[in-house]
C-alpha cells in the first residue's frame, strides 16, 4: 500500500470550464479574473491525496476477487474491464475536507464562487487521479494499464464502497469515508480500479467503450469528460 | 468501577503496541473484521495480548477498535457480544497480572456533519453503545481520532455513562494538524476542559517525527501526556516500518521532557518494541508539568490566545434587529450565517451568538447557529443566552472550547451556570451584577467580580477561564458611571489579573455620531486592561481601533497584523474603480455580471424611480433575457448564476429602501427546497434558490441531508404549494421517491418538482413528481406555472 501526496500547481482549465457548465466556450474577461481569483484560493486549501493497493486477481462466477482481501469486484462492466488483467490496483484519491469549507463558505454569500470552485474542484480532483495512474505506471514499469474504472460506474455496485475503502484503510490514511448512500466525504474524492497487464490493454477511456455514449450531452457536443472522443 | 490500581500513581505507564498488525500476521485478512475474531478465536486475541503484557504492558487494548454499530454492521454478532468478548479476552490474558484493560474505541468510520452527514447525537449514540458494553474495562480509550467533535461526543458519551479514567488521542500528519484541521492546541484545550485524564497521540507518525507534535501539546496542557507511535515510517514497496525497537526507544525518550506518562506502539510494533520501552523508562521519572496556560478558546482549527486585546463580534443578536429577528422567525439560517461570514471579514476573531426571541424555540435554534456557524467560518465562538439549558444544549455540539456569555453574581446564576461551564470545560464571562443590580461604585462591582472568580475556583474553573464583564452604562443616562466601569475594568485586569469583556456599543446610546463615542470609549477602555472588546467589527474604525491598539502597545510585532488589514486597502479601492464601466446601466450590470456595481446602480435608481418599477422594468426582464439566451445555448449556467447575483444584490437593496418605507415586498408564493436524505450536494439547490428569490418567491431552504418528514412538515407550516427535491446520486434517488411518498401519504396540497444530474424526466415521473425540472431556470418556470402567473 502507498500513500501520496502531491501539488498540483494549476488546475486544467479548460475542464474546469465544461464542469462548471461552460460547454467548450471559453468565459468573458470579467468572469475569468473571478475565476483567477478563485482558483487560488483552491490551491491554497486544497491538500491532494491518494492511496492505492495493487493485488493478484482471481476471476470467478461471482466476479473479480482481490487475492488476500475480502473483496470481490462485481458486476460485467468490471469483470470485462479486468479481463485481460493479472492484477487489480484498487485507489482511492481526494483534495481534502478543506476543499468541502471552501465551497459550503461560497455558497453562503457567493453561489457564483461556489459553482466555479465546485468546477474546479472537479477538475482537480482528476487531474490528482491523472497524476495517481503515472505514479501507479512508474511504480511498476513491467506492466501496463488500463484506463481507471469509478466504483459506481455501470453495473460495479455503489455498494462495494465501504469495504473497499476499509481495504486501503482509506479513513485512517486519507480522510475518505462513506456515508450510509455509499456517497464518499469528502465529496471531491473518487475510487476506482486500474487493471495490471502484461499483455497490451485498453489504457484510454474514450466516449465510444462508454455507458453513456448515447445520452451524454457532452459527447453529442463533440466533447468528451476526460477520455477522447 | 473505580480502577483498584491507579494507574496515575505509577511514574509511567507502559501500553501495548499494535493488534493489527499482529493479527495480519497470523493471517487475518485485508477487509476482515478485525473484533470478530474475539468470539471465533478468542485463544489468538488472548494469546497477542499476554505477549504484550510479558513483554511488560501496563495496559492492554481490547480488539475492539472498531466494533461500533456502523463498522459491524455485517459482523453477524452485535457490538455487544463483541465488545464483551473482548474485554473477556483482554482480562483472561491478563490474570495473575496487574495489567489493566483499556476499552479500545477507534472512529466510527463516518464522517460528522457538515462534511459527511453523521450527526453529533447520533455519534454520541453509538458511543454510548460501545461504553455500556465494555463496562467490565479498567480505563476507556478513545484512539486514532481525527474529528475533534467526534472525539467529544465520545467523551461526553463516556463521562455520563461509566466512571472509568477515559484516555484519548489523535493522529496528527507532519503538518501539525489532523485531517479534519484539528490543532494541537484545540485538541488540548477542549480535552482537558472536558476532563479527560490524559492526551496525547498515536498512528501516522513514528516517534521521530510526532516529536513536534508533543512538544506543542505540551505547551497547552497540565495532563500527564501519552504517545502510542509507529515503528517509524512505512516503506512504501515493502509495507515494513523503518525503526528498530532501540531506535524507538531513543526517540521516546527525547520526548519525556514533555510531560509524557503513557507510551506504547502504533503500527509496525510489536512486543519487542515494548521491552525496549519497558527499559528505557526504568532509568526516568515522569516530568510533572504545573505550568500555567495562558488564557485562550478555539475552534478545532483556530486558537484565539488573549494575549492582547481581541475582538468579538457582536452582530449574531436579534436585539434591535428588526431583519434578524424575522430570519429567526422564518427559520432563514443563511442570515445568520452570511453576519458570521461578513464579521470575520470585518476582523472579528471570536463571534458572540445569540438568537434568543420571543416566539421561538431558542434551544432548537441555538444547536442550529451553532452547527451553521461553526460549518462556515473557524473563529471560536461565545455562546450567549439567559436560559441554562439553551447554554448547556449549545456547550454540548459545538466544536472545541467556546466562552460562555455569561454568569453573573447571583447565587442562582452562580449555581446553574459554573456547574456547565466546568462540565464543557468552557471559558466563562462573569457579569458584575447580582441580586442587587448593578452596582454604581468600580469597588463594588470589584467585589462582585470577587466572589465569581471565587466560586468558580470552587468548582474547578482554572482562572484562565473566568473573564469579567464590568458593565458599559449607557453615557447619556448615567454620565458618571463611564468612569466606574472603566476603573473597575482596570481593578479587576491589576488586582484579580483576570482577562475582561466589555460590550462597547452601549455607551453611545441616545446620542448623536454613536460611532465617535463608541471608538472613544473603546480606546480608553484598551487602555484600562479591556481584552475582549465585544463590537460590531464591520464599522471599520472600531476594528481599526483594535488594530492600531496593538500596533502601539507593541502587541502587533512588527506591526504585521497591522499592515496585513490595511496594506491593500488603497490598491483595492483602485482596482475596484476600473471595473466600473461607463455604462452605469443597470441591465448591462445583469448581464455582465457586475455585482457591486448592479447594488450601486441600482441605490443611484431609487432616487428617481419607484422600486416596483425597477423590479418590473429592469431586473426581471434582465432576468428574462439571461434565461431565454441560457436556454438558447448563447450562455452557460454560470453566466445565468452570475446575473441572478447582481440581480440579487440589486434586490437587496431595493429590500432595503421597502423596508425603511414600511411597506411590505411583494411575495409570489412560497417553495420549500432540500437535498434529500443521504445527500450532501446542495450547489444544485442553491442555485436554484438564488433564481427563484429573484423571481419573488419566497424560499424555505431545508438544506442538505434532510429527513423526509422535515420535508413534510415545512410545506404543511409553511402552506408552500410547492416543493423542490435535489438528488445528485442514484443511491439517493430513493430518498427522494421516499419523500414524495411520504407527502403523498400526508396528502400535503402541493405540487412537487424534482432536479438533480442523474435524474430524468421518465424517472421524475415514475416516482410519482409533478414536474421534471432539468436546470435552475426550469424550476422557475415551474414555479410560475404553480403559482400562476
Amino acid at each position: 500500500m502507498q500513500i501520496q501526496e502531491i501539488e498540483l500547481k494549476a488546475v486544467n482549465r479548460a475542464e474546469a470550464y465544461r464542469y462548471m457548465g461552460f460547454g467548450n466556450t471559453e468565459p468573458d474577461e470579467n468572469i475569468m479574473k473571478i475565476i483567477d481569483e478563485k482558483e487560488k484560493e483552491l490551491l491554497g486549501v486544497m491538500r491532494p491525496k491518494f492511496i492505492f493497493d495493487c493485488f493478484d486477481i482471481n476471476k470467478n462466477d461471482k466476479g473479480v476477487e482481490l487475492i488476500g482481501t475480502t473483496l470481490t469486484l462485481k458486476g460485467e462492466a468490471v469483470s470485462n474491464h479486468l479481463k485481460d488483467c493479472d492484477k487489480a490496483v484498487i485507489m482511492c484519491a481526494t483534495i481534502s475536507q478543506d476543499v468541502d469549507k471552501l465551497i459550503r463558505q461560497n455558497e453562503i454569500s457567493n453561489i457564483f464562487g461556489a459553482l466555479v470552485l465546485d468546477g474546479l474542484a472537479n477538475a482537480a480532483v482528476e487531474q490528482l487521479c491523472d497524476v495517481a495512474e503515472l505514479f501507479i505506471s512508474a511504480t511498476m514499469p513491467e506492466y501496463n494499464r488500463t484506463w481507471r474504472f469509478g466504483v459506481g460506474y455501470g453495473d460495479f455496485p455503489m455498494d462495494t464502497q465501504k469495504e473497499f475503502l476499509n481495504i486501503l484503510n482509506a479513513p485512517k490514511y486519507v480522510g475518505v469515508c462513506a456515508n450510509d448512500n455509499n456517497i464518499l466525504t469528502p465529496r471531491k474524492s473518487v475510487t476506482c480500479v486500474i487493471g495490471l497487464s502484461k499483455k497490451e490493454v485498453d489504457g484510454e477511456a474514450s466516449c465510444s467503450k462508454c455507458n453513456f455514449k448515447d445520452k451524454c450531452a457532452i459527447s453529442k457536443e463533440g466533447g468528451s469528460c476526460g477520455g477522447k472522443q | 468501577m473505580v480502577v483498584n490500581n491507579n494507574i496515575f500513581d505509577r511514574e509511567f505507564v507502559v501500553l501495548d503496541g499494535a493488534m493489527g498488525t499482529m493479527l495480519q500476521a497470523r493471517g487475518l485478512e485485508l477487509g476482515g473484521i478485525p473484533e470478530v475474531l474475539n468470539i471465533t478465536n478468542p485463544d489468538m486475541i488472548t494469546e497477542i495480548h499476554k505477549e504484550y503484557i510479558n513483554a511488560g504492558s501496563n495496559i492492554v487494548y481490547t480488539n475492539t477498535f472498531g466494533a461500533n454499530r456502523y463498522k459491524m454492521k455485517d459482523a453477524g454478532h452485535s457490538v455487544e457480544e463483541l465488545i464483551a468478548a473482548g474485554v473477556s479476552n483482554a482480562r483472561k490474558a491478563c490474570e495473575g497480572t496487574d495489567t489493566l484493560v483499556a476499552l479500545d474505541i477507534g472512529p466510527i468510520g463516518q464522517l460528522l456533519e457538515p462534511t459527511g452527514t453523521l450527526s453529533f447525537e447520533e455519534a454520541y449514540d453509538m458511543f454510548k453503545q460501545q461504553i455500556i458494553a465494555g463496562k467490565d474495562a479498567d480505563v476507556i480509550v478513545f484512539e486514532t481520532m481525527t474529528d475533534l467533535l467526534e472525539l467529544k461526543a465520545g467523551v461526553l458519551a463516556a463521562k455520563e455513562n461509566s466512571e472509568l479514567p477515559i484516555l484519548c488521542t489523535m493522529t496528527f500528519e507532519q503538518n501539525m494538524r489532523t485531517f479534519t484541521g484539528c490543532s494541537v492546541s484545540a485538541m488540548a484545550l477542549t480535552l482537558e476542559g472536558l476532563g479527560v485524564d490524559a492526551i496525547g497521540v498515536n498512528c501516522s507518525l513514528g516517534p521521530k517525527e510526532l516529536k513536534p507534535v508533543v512538544e506543542e501539546m505540551s505547551k497547552w496542557t497540565r495532563l500527564p501526556i501519552i504517545v502510542k507511535a509507529n515503528a517509524g515510517l512505512p516503506d512504501p514497496v515493502t509495507n515494513t516500518y523503518d525503526i528498530t525497537p532501540s531506535q524507538f526507544a531513543e526517540y521516546m525518550e527525547e520526548m519525556l521532557e514533555y510531560g509524557v506518562k503513557f507510551v506504547g506502539g502504533c503500527c509496525g510494533t510489536s512486543p519487542e518494541y515494548i521491552k525496549s520501552l519497558v527499559e528505557m523508562t526504568s532509568s526516568h521519572k515522569y516530568v510533572k508539568t504545573d505550568k500555567t496556560i495562558e488564557a485562550a478558546v478555539c475552534s478545532a482549527t483556530d486558537t484565539v490566545v488573549i494575549n492582547g486585546p481581541r475582538i468579538i463580534g457582536e452582530r449574531i443578536n436579534p436585539t434591535g434587529k428588526k431583519k434578524f429577528k424575522e430570519a429567526l422567525l422564518n427559520n432563514d439560517m443563511d442570515y445568520i450565517l452570511n453576519q458570521a461570514v461578513e464579521q470575520v471579514n470585518g476582523g472579528a476573531e471570536i463571534l458572540d451568538v445569540n438568537v434568543g426571541l420571543p416566539g421561538i424555540d431558542e434551544k432548537e435554534m441555538m444547536i442550529r447557529a451553532i452547527k451553521g456557524v461553526q460549518s462556515i467560518v473557524e473563529v471560536p465562538l461565545q455562546i450567549d443566552s439567559t436560559i441554562p439549558e439553551v447554554l448547556e444544549a449549545a456547550l454540548r455540539v459545538y466544536c472545541g472550547k467556546p466562552i460562555v456569555n455569561s454568569v453573573n453574581g447571583e447565587e442562582k446564576s452562580l449555581d446553574t451556570v459554573l456547574p456547565l461551564v466546568k462540565k464543557y470545560g468552557a471559558a466563562v464571562v462573569g457579569l458584575t451584577l447580582d441580586e442587587g443590580g448593578i452596582p454604581k461604585k468600580a469597588e463594588e462591582r470589584f467585589a462582585i467580580a470577587e466572589k465569581i472568580l471565587n466560586r468558580a475556583l470552587e468548582y474547578g474553573i482554572p482562572k484562565e477561564n473566568i473573564y469579567i464583564d464590568c458593565l458599559t452604562l449607557t453615557a447619556s443616562a448615567e454620565q458618571d458611571g463611564v468612569v466606574e466601569t472603566l476603573k473597575a475594568v482596570n481593578m479587576v485586569k491589576t488586582r484579580l489579573g483576570l482577562k475582561t469583556v466589555l460590550g462597547v456599543s452601549n455607551i453611545s446610546f441616545g446620542l448623536p455620531n454613536r460611532e465617535l463615542i463608541n471608538h472613544t470609549f473603546l480606546t480608553l477602555a484598551l487602555e484600562n486592561g479591556l481584552d475582549l472588546p465585544i463590537i460590531n467589527p464591520n464599522v471599520a474604525t472600531m476594528s481599526g481601533s483594535v488594530r492600531a491598539y496593538r500596533l502601539l502597545k507593541g502587541i502587533d510585532k512588527n506591526s504585521q497584523e497591522y499592515i496585513e488589514a490595511y496594506n491593500n486597502v488603497a490598491t483595492g479601492a483602485a482596482k475596484a474603480q476600473t471595473v466600473v464601466s461607463d455604462k452605469r446601466d443597470l441591465a448591462y450590470a445583469i448581464s455582465k455580471g457586475l455585482k457591486n456595481e448592479g447594488a450601486d446602480i441600482t441605490r443611484e435608481l431609487l432616487k428617481e424611480k419607484d422600486s416596483m418599477e425597477i423590479v418590473n422594468d429592469i431586473l426581471i426582464p434582465a432576468l428574462d433575457e439571461a434565461g431565454s439566451k441560457f436556454e438558447a445555448g448563447k450562455i452557460f449556467l454560470p453566466q445565468l448564476i452570475l446575473s441572478a447575483e447582481v440581480a440579487q444584490a440589486a434586490f437587496a437593496v431595493i429590500k432595503e429602501e421597502i423596508s425603511k418605507n414600511g411597506s411590505q415586498t411583494v411575495e409570489k408564493g412560497k417553495v420549500v427546497l432540500a437535498t434529500v436524505k443521504g445527500d450532501i450536494h446542495d450547489i444544485g439547490k442553491n442555485i436554484v434558490k438564488v433564481l427563484l428569490e429573484n423571481y419573488g418567491y419566497k424560499v424555505i431552504d431545508l438544506g442538505k441531508d434532510v429527513d423526509y418528514q422535515e420535508v413534510v412538515d415545512a410545506a404543511i407550516t409553511h402552506k408552500a404549494k410547492l416543493v423542490g427535491l435535489s438528488a445528485l446520486m442514484t443511491t439517493t434517488l430513493v430518498s427522494m421517491k421516499e419523500t414524495i411518498a411520504l407527502l403523498r401519504e400526508n396528502n400535503v396540497d402541493c405540487k412537487v418538482v424534482v432536479g438533480g444530474a442523474v435524474l430524468t424526466e421518465s424517472y421524475a415521473k415514475e416516482i410519482g413528481a409533478d414536474y421534471y425540472a432539468k436546470d435552475a431556470k426550469e424550476s422557475v418556470d415551474v414555479a410560475k406555472l404553480v403559482y400562476g402567473e
